[in-house]
């Protein structure tokens, strides 16, 4: 596959950015490739009732 | 490659931390990993025996990212030999986070978050919630009213 690109003039006047977190890239400028992965994870057995403080016996 | 130059005129980053940074200037390959084990519980008590990452599922295999094998060949053609940004504000950049500004060839991030909340029993047998919860109104949304 041929790509052809043409980039005209670019130019930002204002950016305004809460928070970048998380693996989050912000990026003024030219790249070649970016890989982006993101796992999150809250199932239904994170949300543990009833569980008792008492210390946990160590693993054998 | 011949690249565009970025010219930024002001910067304001106002937190920058957990291994975060602030790259200025160009660079070839990024490679950044975050992992979170974020567990909330009403206790002031450490047990001796905590959970590790490796107890979760979540942690024991990378998402996979696929290899880039495509063969493209690409052209580019640069009118303006600049990328001009007037003014970022940027208030808080966390947990691996990149703020780049320049050329930068590749590009990797992997992210990974667990949350685990136990709910405690109180005397009266109702569930409490951890601290720190918030809790939606009829499924609505908070309404961010800072401006």
């Amino acid at each position: 596959m041929e790509f052809n690109i043409t980039n005209g003039e670019l130019c930002v006047g204002q950016i305004e950015v809460r928070i970048v977190a998380s693996s989050s890239v912000f990026q003024i400028g030219d790249v070649q490739t970016i890989q982006l992965s993101s796992a999150f994870d809250t199932p239904p057995e994170a949300l543990i009732v009833g569980t008792s403080f008492l210390p946990l016996a160590p693993k054998g | 490659m011949f690249s565009r130059i970025s010219k930024v005129d002001r910067i304001n980053i106002q937190i920058a931390l957990y291994s975060s940074f602030i790259q200025i200037g160009d660079c070839q390959f990024i490679d950044s990993e975050n992992d979170v084990l974020a567990i909330q519980r009403r206790s002031d008590v450490m047990h001796i025996q905590e959970k590790d990452f490796k107890d979760y599922p979540l942690f024991q295999s990378y998402p996979p990212l696929l290899p880039i094998v495509e063969p493209v060949v690409m052209n580019t053609n640069h009118l303006q030999p600049f990328i001009s940004v007037g003014a970022i504000k940027i208030s808080a950049v966390s947990a691996s986070s990149v703020v780049g500004i320049g050329k930068t060839d590749h590009i990797r991030m992997r992210n990974r978050v667990m949350h685990v909340r136990y709910i405690s029993k109180n005397k009266t047998g109702v569930n409490t919630l951890p601290e720190g919860t918030i809790q939606f109104q009829n499924g609505v949304l908070p309404v961010d009213n800072e401006k």
